[in-house]
């Protein structure tokens, strides 16, 4: 197919710009959907919004005329870590419109193309607070809604060659950790230790595992999540 | 004093209608709040649409000043039966008002009292479709959150003796399924033909699950998903 891409949203910071580089390395062309303007030279990168799905959608309606995707990464993801008290509907819908209607936006957008090639690969970043996590009310919420999403879409795009999985990290040094439990030495030394390998994951640790599923050799797979957490899901891990 | 008193969303029709019935059978003061009126008077109702906040808000003061509500049944939601490609960004903010968003508020309305009586019970109602199902996207979606929300309001509250739970059911036969699921037609069948019990449900039988989780001396089981599905998730369930 000409023109052929991976999108990757998020990809311009924290475990997605690992991701991207990952992608970068196997010869794939990455198209970077972000709000922030990334540095990967090799990557190219479109500016969006993506907590305002109006413009999320004109962008992708844009990049899809120029390119045909048939890889799919939903890795952008917005946690703030709010006391319950002040983690209020306000803060629901701000995280669920990037979150879950921009995973949703991204899918629809890249699916005629997909369904054209006879192939696609989406892989949507989840994580292990869709089991629960305190002061992650919203967060967890939409992660868990990412994982039933993921289950939905590989029932419905399983007879078009497009499989569809989630990837759960766990503790990984990146953005978003970096920005919250990390600051706090103390906490990190805790996680640290409630962790089986006694350490904390990496971006590339997670983008091994993205890579894996967006292969074209990876046909038979589709519905599932795979924790990258070095343990820490082990004994604790539901079902659902 | 203020008598205590139970939250039931969406409690005019189905499940919710059933769960209300049951609790009032066990002495309980029962309130409603849902879109429509129930077609028999029973019990205090509020006529509100969840995916209004400002009204729902104002709904839930009110209650709040009168009632010392102790449990809340989130079991009111919007479901949109779709295929993928034609859901709407609309789909999904109602979604989210109605299947996420007012539940939410629900739990922080009734938060208060029950801290202050160090004992709560939150029973969310979410689907047997967090399993997957196709076309139930936006549905899906909105109770996969509500999960995650039960589970994490189970951490939250662990240490204030309020529990959260949930309950998957399957197909429950109600005045809505039934329109949706015509008997006879090919795909009611097919569906019939994944439950292992070879029936439907009932609408008391998720009620009896409710009333479980809502009773006091259910009191270290909290976070959890419960199926009242005829077997329907047994098999296909991952683990």
């Amino acid at each position: 197919m000409e023109n052929e891409a991976t999108l990757v949203t998020g990809g311009a910071g924290g475990i997605g710009s690992g991701i991207v580089q990952r992608l970068i390395a196997e010869g794939q062309r990455v198209i970077v959907l972000d709000q922030h303007q990334g540095t990967n030279e090799s990557a190219i990168h479109e500016v969006v919004d993506l907590s305002d799905p109006r413009a999320t959608k004109e962008a992708l309606a844009r990049i899809c005329a120029q390119h045909n995707i048939t890889r799919l990464v939903n890795n952008a993801a917005l946690c703030r870590v709010l006391p319950l008290e002040e983690d209020d509907v306000k803060n629901l819908e701000h995280t669920a419109a990037v979150n879950l209607f921009g995973a949703v936006l991204c899918t629809q957008a890249v699916l005629p193309a997909m369904t054209r090639a006879g192939f696609g690969r989406i892989v949507n970043i989840s994580s292990r607070g869709a089991f629960g996590k305190e002061s992650r009310l919203s967060y967890n919420a939409t992660k868990a809604g990412i994982n039933t999403l993921t289950r939905t879409w590989a029932l419905e795009f399983a007879s078009r060659g497009i499989t569809v999985n989630a990837v759960a990290p766990g503790v990984v040094d990146a953005g978003m950790y970096k920005r919250s439990s990390g600051i706090d030495p103390e906490l990190t030394h805790r996680t640290n230790e409630s962790i089986p390998m006694k350490r904390l994951g990496k971006p590339e640790d997670v983008a091994e595992a993205v890579a894996f599923f967006l292969s074209e050799r990876n046909t038979y797979i589709t519905g599932q999540l795979l924790f990258v957490c070095g343990g820490l899901s082990i004994g604790r891990q539901p079902s659902i | 004093m203020k008598k205590t008193a139970t939250i039931v969303t969406g409690a005019s029709n189905g499940i919710g209608r059933a769960i209300m019935k049951r609790l009032q059978d066990q002495g309980e003061t029962v309130i409603n709040l849902d879109i429509k009126a129930p077609k028999e008077e029973c019990g205090e109702f509020h006529q509100v649409d969840l995916s209004r906040h400002k009204d729902l808000r104002a709904v839930l003061d009110d209650i709040c000043a009168r009632h010392t509500v102790l449990r809340v049944v989130n079991n009111a939601a919007v479901v949109f039966a779709k295929p993928f490609e034609e859901t709407t960004i609309e789909d999904m903010e109602t979604g989210l008002a109605v299947n996420m968003g007012a539940a939410m508020m629900c739990v922080n309305a009734a938060l208060p009292a029950m801290r202050e009586a160090r004992f709560g019970r939150i029973v969310n109602i979410c689907s047997r479709t967090v399993t997957g199902r196709a076309t139930r996207s936006v549905y899906g979606m909105t109770k996969g959150g509500v999960l995650g929300m039960t589970r994490t309001w189970a951490l939250e509250f662990a240490k204030l003796g309020i529990t959260a739970n949930a309950i998957g059911p399957g197909p429950i036969e109600t005045e809505l399924f039934r329109l949706g699921n015509p008997p006879g037609h090919p795909e009611t069948e097919r569906n019939l033909r994944s439950v292992p019990m070879a029936r439907f449900g009932t609408p008391d039988e998720v009620a009896h699950a409710a009333a479980f989780f809502l009773d006091e001396r259910s009191s270290f089981v909290t976070g959890q998903i419960l199926m009242v599905c005829g077997g329907q998730t047994l098999g296909v369930q991952p683990s």
